[in-house]
């Protein structure tokens, strides 16, 4: 009894390490508090920023078409074309809902907060009132009119899923010719009850399961690793560690090289491939092409690609090989890739704002050698010469075929949180013309397509083809 | 010891408080109430009645209850329902500003904490009793814990990375249960009532084995906070009772457990399950080396508890409660910081550092071992959860998700602090008169 109480004194050193935990806390307050609160990071401040609400300002698109302006008296105002005020919504943004958007934030239309900071008050933050005296205007590197195109590409092509992006750009400059996003709204009357993913700008902040366009990775892997002259014999279903891996139809590719294996999107052949090369070996190239990474564009972080392959079983890795699984990737990655394999193996940042500062700047993350990247391009080609102009009218207009384009499409089977596939699937095309004076990448992105109707040849390239015979017909393009 | 008696029993004399001091201590805290959840009732400049009677309520329920206390059952102490009305009080007026359900279901579960005290205090009072079914509630801990823990797996799933929750609504009343709040309970009743009657080996051997299963459990859970407050609490347990050989055992056998700890939390950091948690800890020193992934939280917290200066920017007004999911519970610090500023904070610190003072103190006259450890004991476990939710938080400790006792929205934390807190005041000699003059 007596020890016990002599002992719990003791305690009383626990309490002083509290106390001394505490005092801690208190100097590191009083030290740090106004770096701290002041962070960029805090949330009141970023809340707290002010969109465009100067005497005048403006955004006008690459033609100085005015998308947006505000003025003192008048307030906010947007395109006289709805389905412009639609297609560039998540661009130019709105009141505020668009968080990846112009209005929201870009620094040179956003003026920040004033506060002030001392130890007794705490942050106290001012908002920037209204009618301040300046002048903004942003000129923008899309062209309306082509957004314009490829929203209604969207709608013409998605089976009346009207969900998905389409994202197009200089893979030389990086200026974005178009961006469009879809399920979008008209900012003049902003609906109560938006549909999901209304907020997101599909091409920059949304990820999508890759679906055959991952075949490029895959095919880039094996070329990096001495496997450029692998066989395959497909039968059209194939065993992947034990269980059977079908392509499209089970139909029977035959005997396959990587090129021919591109050309009819054979499942097997990038399945079994996958297997062969490893999941250290595939891990690699995805982390070299950047797809473990992310970049900012104009100020603007995009979204993380999903990429998992340490836990899984060999087909799955099979699975991984083809698109499927559980990689997701953002569309605007897929582009910068196709800007890498177009450019000798340098992507340059797309960048949606004229004579910005970090305009033309490399994606440091995207290391592709300048000999695979020439390869590459030679197959994706060949997807078009070989294969897509003898199964798509839109791949053998006159104009397309004189653009060269290169290319792959996808279907991707959409994999929900559970893993498991739904009755939806993404149409894509990634692609590129491969002419110097039409330095132009594409991405295009058919969402949640009903699977029956959805298919990257039968959707996606011919969206892609209307959006580049726009770009085409525009004559923007400064090489 | 004759001596030493005296002097009990003249301070015993000195602390005859009047009812008027604690009339006025009441008053007090009920002005402080009444202030500090005012724009929480008397929002947008109009009366919000229904939030207005609930608050009205609690403290009309804290006069009560001391009332009834005082003038029909005689008691004179209420140092510690005081500290834990000051402590709920301001947790449920940061619960109230933005979450009013999620306010009254907290508010039940302070009045259900306050009814599980008193039910443990009269258990308490017969030591005979305690040593009679403590084999039973230490089996029933455990059940507690491993059903727990199959239940929460099966109905609720992997929450934050770990299995400690079971959650079931009730016409529209979200109730979530903790198991291993509850067991934290039986976890000092056990400790303390079996280290009581320490005489043979057999006895520390069996309750050895009891902690090593309950930590083991939690392990398993992934639920590292709780484990790392259990640990705490079973060195302070050990070390309380250890005197000759047996020191030199529990010595060994702590350094075992402390091992098997560490040996859980490096599985859970290498292998692929854990992620949240592991990533918790990896982050551990360099949250602003990742402020929007892995050191959000802190990032948050820090940012916002800096902002709020020395008296808050007003309840409800502060952002930390609405930046991440988990703002009013593992953040709370956070959030008291912001909102009702760093004086106010800090005084809520300061008084868990008091409990555990209050329990050396009344230890010492406790009438009986059992008293005095599961006393110690009690107070260390709430200290050491509040130091690891309030420095946690702070990057100043790993990051672990535990609740502020008596403040985070959280109805079993709430039951078990208040069940905790019996054990303080069982020990202090003005709880059990009779019981004490017996002993005398």
């Amino acid at each position: 009894m007596r020890n016990t109480t002599k002992r719990a004194y003791v305690l009383f050193a626990l309490i002083a390490v509290f106390f001394i935990g505490f005092a801690i806390l208190a100097v590191r307050f009083g030290m740090n508090g106004e770096k701290w609160a002041t962070d960029v990071h805090n949330e009141l401040l970023a809340t707290t920023r002010v969109p465009s609400l100067y005497d005048k300002s403006t955004i006008t698109d690459r033609n100085g078409k005015m998308l947006f302006e505000s003025d003192k008296d008048k307030g906010h105002n947007w395109s006289a074309d709805p389905t412009i005020r639609k297609a560039t919504l998540h661009v130019v943004g709105d009141a505020g809902n668009i968080g990846s958007s112009i209005l929201k934030q870009s620094k040179e239309i956003i003026l920040e907060p004033t506060y002030t900071y001392d130890l007794v008050n705490g942050l106290q933050v001012t908002k920037v009132q209204e009618g301040d005296d300046v002048d903004r205007d942003i000129q923008l590197t899309i062209d309306a009119d082509v957004c314009k195109t490829a929203y209604q590409a969207v709608i013409s092509y998605s089976a009346g899923a009207n969900r998905g992006t389409i994202m197009a750009y200089n893979y030389k400059t990086g200026e974005v010719y178009c961006l469009t996003s879809l399920p979008s709204y008209d900012p003049k009357n902003p609906p109560k009850e938006p549909e999901s993913g209304t907020y997101y700008n599909k091409a920059l902040s949304s990820t999508f399961t890759p679906g055959s366009t991952f075949k490029i990775v895959t095919s880039i892997c094996a070329l990096e690793n001495g496997k450029a002259d692998y066989r395959f014999n497909c039968n059209g279903v194939v065993k992947v560690g034990g269980r059977d891996i079908e392509c499209y139809d089970k139909t029977k590719h035959g005997n396959l090289t990587i090129q021919t294996g591109l050309n009819q999107s054979c499942n097997g052949i990038f399945s079994q491939l996958a297997v062969e090369l490893g999941k250290e070996k595939i891990a690699k190239t995805v982390n070299q092409l950047g797809f473990t990474s992310t970049v900012y564009i104009n100020g603007v972080q995009t979204g993380k690609n999903k990429f998992e392959i340490d836990e899984a079983s060999v087909h799955e890795v099979g699975k991984i090989g083809m698109g499927q699984y559980r990689t997701e990737v953002t569309p605007c990655q897929m582009l910068m890739l196709m800007g890498a394999i177009a450019n000798n193996g340098k992507a340059v940042i797309p960048t949606l704002i004229m004579d910005d500062p970090t305009n033309g700047q490399i994606n440091e993350n995207i290391h592709l050698n300048a000999d695979t990247a020439a390869t590459m391009k030679t197959f994706l080609r060949s997807n078009f010469t070989d294969y897509y102009e003898s199964h798509s009218s839109a791949a053998r207009d006159s104009v397309i075929k004189s653009l060269e384009l290169c290319g792959k499409t996808g279907t991707a089977e959409h994999i929900d949180k559970e893993g498991n596939a739904n009755d939806k699937n993404h149409a894509w095309f990634v692609g590129f013309s491969q002419r110097e004076d039409f330095p132009v990448a594409i991405v295009v992105c058919l969402e949640d397509m009903p699977a029956t109707a959805a298919s990257g040849i039968g959707n996606a390239i011919p969206a892609a083809c209307e959006v580049l015979k726009a770009i085409w017909n525009a004559h923007i393009v400064q090489p | 010891m004759n001596a030493d008696r005296k002097a009990q029993q003249s301070r015993l004399r000195r602390r005859k408080y009047h009812a008027v001091d604690r009339g006025l201590i009441l008053l007090i805290l009920t002005v402080f109430q009444a202030v500090i959840a005012m724009p929480v009732y008397y929002a947008d400049n109009t009366l919000q009645t229904r939030l207005a009677l609930e608050f009205g309520g609690f403290i009309l329920f804290e006069w009560l209850y001391v009332g009834i206390m005082h003038f029909l059952l005689k008691k004179k102490n209420f140092e510690l329902e005081f500290i834990a009305f000051f402590l709920s009080g301001i947790g449920l007026t940061l619960i109230a500003a933005s979450q009013p359900k999620k306010f009254e279901t907290q508010l039940i579960m302070t009045i259900g904490g306050i009814i599980v005290y008193d039910i443990l205090l009269w258990f308490l009072q017969d030591v005979k009793r305690v040593m009679a079914v403590r084999f039973l509630v230490g089996i029933a801990a455990l059940g507690v814990l491993g059903v727990g823990f199959l239940l929460a797996k099966k109905i609720t799933g992997n929450i934050n990375g770990a299995y400690n929750w079971i959650i079931v609504s009730i016409s529209g009343y979200r109730f979530s249960f903790q198991p291993s709040e509850f067991a934290k309970i039986a976890f000092v009743f056990v400790g303390a009532a079996s280290l009581d009657k320490l005489l043979t080996s057999k006895n520390i051997y069996l309750y050895v084995g009891f902690s090593m299963a309950s930590i083991g459990i939690l392990c398993v859970m992934r639920d590292l906070g709780a484990a790392m407050v259990y640990f705490m609490t079973f060195l302070v347990l050990a070390f309380l009772r250890s005197g000759d050989v047996r020191s030199f055992l529990f010595l060994g056998v702590s350094l075992a457990l402390g091992g098997g700890l560490g040996f859980a939390v490096m599985r859970v950091l290498s292998g692929n399950q854990g992620e949240k948690i592991t990533r918790r800890l990896k982050t551990y020193l360099h949250v602003w080396n990742d402020p929007l992934g892995k050191g959000y939280q802190q990032v948050q917290m820090l940012i916002n508890s800096a902002a709020g200066g020395l008296f808050g920017v007003g309840v409800g007004k502060g952002i930390g409660r609405g930046t991440t999911p988990e703002g009013l519970t593992d953040t709370m610090f956070g959030v008291i910081c912001e909102e009702l500023g760093w004086i106010i904070a800090f005084a809520v610190l300061a008084t868990y550092g008091f409990l555990l003072y209050y329990a050396v103190r009344v230890s010492r006259s406790a009438p009986s071992t059992f008293y005095s450890i599961s006393a110690c004991a009690a107070a260390t476990m709430l200290l050491a959860q509040a130091a690891l939710h309030v420095f946690g938080s702070a990057d100043l400790l790993p990051f672990t998700g535990v609740t502020l006792p008596f403040i985070s929205q959280g109805g079993s934390s709430m039951i078990c602090c208040w069940g905790l807190l019996a054990f303080l005041k069982a020990a202090d000699i003005r709880t059990y008169p009779k019981v004490f003059k017996q002993m005398v």
